[in-house]
């Protein structure tokens, strides 16, 4: 009984290890991978990122500069981060909420009568 | 670059193995690759920290003896490579009949060079 | 007069991963046994012949989670010998660094579990909150919490700037303090010594002819210690394997809880060591030739054997996991125990079933 007293008190007075989630939220540290998000701007179409992917969850097509995205197969490795040569992919630290069905993002360019014009849509 | 092997034949391999039981050497794997028209077996064993290889080359078809007389931990790996490549190899102490990592109704050696054929024949 | 069989069968509450194994008794004392294993194959060594040499890092890493650095690690040094690339020195440091915290992740989820398993579940919860500070060490300096990705071709990934490198020795510090207040409670409790001494015995002369590796060798008596070859930094750091006599479950726990502080050790040592330069090199062209490379996880020995041809696909990849010697070796462990102590003598070897059947 004595031994059991100092752990005792120590259980009584220390703070949880645990932590009251969704109320309080962990802070994330900078540089741990959550997702990738692409820029539509800086992107050329050069196909590059498809060719490293270990994943398969890039998919291009130069004739009509068309890239879709597979969030749901991307495995977060960077290594199409480190491939693109004009920094279009940048990793972002949160990480993806779930979803109910396995949407696709989808970057095109389109030219319009006054110039070019690039759009990015997504559909989850 | 090359590995450093002793090449042996099918005839001679049990003495060798024998020869590496009387050193205390370990048993670390076997290994085999497909080179089209023959299987090549190639035992890793570790004496003290230095690797000895010994290699066999075996005609497909051909049946290779088991080692499990001396060292029985190959039985899991001969029956493996039974499995995967199709090299008939007989005695293993315990034989799990080719259900080891494949279900009923698969009928193929998946990392042989031929699977192409085989899986095409089972539609 | 023939026993009852009895399956120890995929799914049980003690195993983390699914392993058959049936089970002959005859008076509630172990007679014979027959494993069989296959339950999460997923064609790993197929696959690498079908992706590029680049490729294949992030396929190896997942073969099993708790070792995937050392996995990582040990395939880019094949790729590296076969294509004579010399690693910057402080890679190398760091690759060191990274192999040992993993090895303490590893045998501090163990200790967890081998507290689980005679259901000591209050020990179990507080071996995991240490747990937490190292797996928090591993994102602030990786990246991710278990699938580190932080080695490459060439070197390593992420460098550790000398905020980080402070933080990493406060938390190796912290964390043998807290080390030193639970380990007793395995070495030294009653309840604890009565269900693992003279339990599972392997003797010395079986040891080694039945293939164990890792602590289950150096457990039995013998010495033997991939890192006692010098690969990477560790002939400089000066390195003794930890060896005990008994070969029973009890000791095969005081090899691990003592590696545990070793590898704090080595880690305080190389972070005060970290030499300055680059962390990578620039890799270009294609392997070509055969090789076989050895490395230490925390279970044992993890063998590699690479063979290339010059082009962008390797010909043939084949991994041997320690867990795969030490199946096996099961059969000589279990005949003669009782049916009360299986549970605590499978989880005993340290079992990963996922790099088993990869």
């Amino acid at each position: 009984m004595a031994i059991m007293i100092p752990t005792l008190i120590k259980n009584i007075t220390s703070r949880p290890k645990t932590r009251l989630y969704p109320a309080e939220e962990r802070t994330l540290f900078p540089g741990s991978r959550g997702h990738i998000e692409f820029d539509s701007e800086k992107c050329i179409f050069c196909s590059l990122c498809e060719k490293r992917c270990p994943a398969k969850a890039i998919v291009v097509d130069r004739k009509t500069k068309t890239l879709v995205f597979y969030p749901f197969r991307c495995i977060v490795c960077e290594a199409c981060t480190e491939a693109c040569t004009k920094s279009a992919i940048t990793l972002k630290e949160k990480w993806r909420s779930p979803a109910t069905t396995k949407g696709i993002e989808i970057l095109q360019e389109t030219k319009t009568a006054d110039g070019e014009q690039d759009v990015f849509s997504y559909d989850y | 670059m090359a590995l450093d092997t002793i090449k042996s034949s099918v005839e001679e391999l049990l003495p060798l193995i024998t020869k590496q039981y009387d050193n205390e050497c370990r048993l670390v794997t076997a290994t085999c690759t497909d080179e089209g028209e023959e299987f090549r077996i190639i035992y890793t064993f570790d004496d003290s920290l230095q690797l000895i290889n010994i290699e066999i080359t075996v005609p497909k078809g051909v049946t290779v003896p088991s080692i499990t007389g001396t060292y029985l931990c190959a039985f899991l790996v001969e029956n493996e490579m039974k499995e995967l490549f199709g090299i008939p190899i007989e005695n293993i102490a315990i034989d799990l009949g080719g259900r080891m990592y494949m279900t009923d109704g698969m009928k193929s050696n998946p990392m042989a060079r031929h699977a192409k054929e085989l899986m095409k024949e089972e539609g | 007069m023939g026993g009852i069989t009895v399956p120890f069968g995929p799914q049980h509450p003690v195993l983390p991963e699914p392993l058959h194994l049936n089970i002959t008794y005859e008076d509630e004392k172990v007679v014979s046994l027959s494993p069989s294993i296959g339950y999460v194959h997923r064609g790993i060594e197929k696959a690498a012949e079908i992706n590029e040499y680049t490729q294949n890092m992030f396929l190896v890493e997942r073969v099993c989670g708790i070792c995937s650095f050392m996995h990582a690690m040990c395939y880019c040094m094949g790729i590296e010998k076969l294509m004579n690339i010399e690693i910057p020195p402080r890679a190398a440091f760091l690759r060191v660094f990274y192999s040992e915290i993993s090895r303490i992740h590893s045998h501090l989820l163990w200790l967890g579990l081998f507290a689980d398993a005679f259901g000591f579940e209050s020990l179990f919860m507080q071996y995991w909150a240490a747990r937490e500070k190292i797996v928090d060490l591993m994102e602030m300096t990786g990246g991710h919490r278990v699938i580190l990705s932080a080695c490459a071709i060439g070197g390593v990934r992420r460098d550790l700037t000398p905020e980080m490198v402070k933080i990493a020795e406060q938390t190796l510090w912290d964390l043998k303090i807290e080390l030193d207040r639970l380990n007793p409670v395995i070495l030294k409790d009653y309840t604890v010594k009565k269900r693992t001494v003279g339990k599972g015995v392997l003797p010395k002369e079986d040891a080694l002819i039945l293939g164990a590796v890792g602590p289950m060798l150096r457990a039995s008596g013998i010495a033997q210690d991939i890192r006692q070859t010098g690969y990477l930094v560790y002939k400089q750091l000066g390195f003794e394997p930890i060896v005990e006599q008994a070969g029973d479950s009890y000791a095969r726990g005081i090899v691990r809880v003592k590696e545990v502080y070793q590898s704090i050790e080595l880690a305080l040592q190389v972070l005060a060591d970290l030499p300055v330069g680059e962390c990578a090199v620039k890799v270009r062209g294609n392997p070509n030739g055969e090789t076989i490379e050895r490395v230490e996880q925390p279970r044992g020995e993890v063998m590699y054997y690479f063979k290339a041809n010059g082009s962008k696909n390797l010909e043939r990849l084949r991994i041997r996991t320690p867990t795969f010697a030490h199946v096996p070796a099961l059969l000589k462990m279990l005949p003669g125990s009782s049916m009360s102590d299986v549970p605590v003598i499978i989880l005993s070897i340290d079992p990963c079933i996922s790099c088993t059947e990869r």
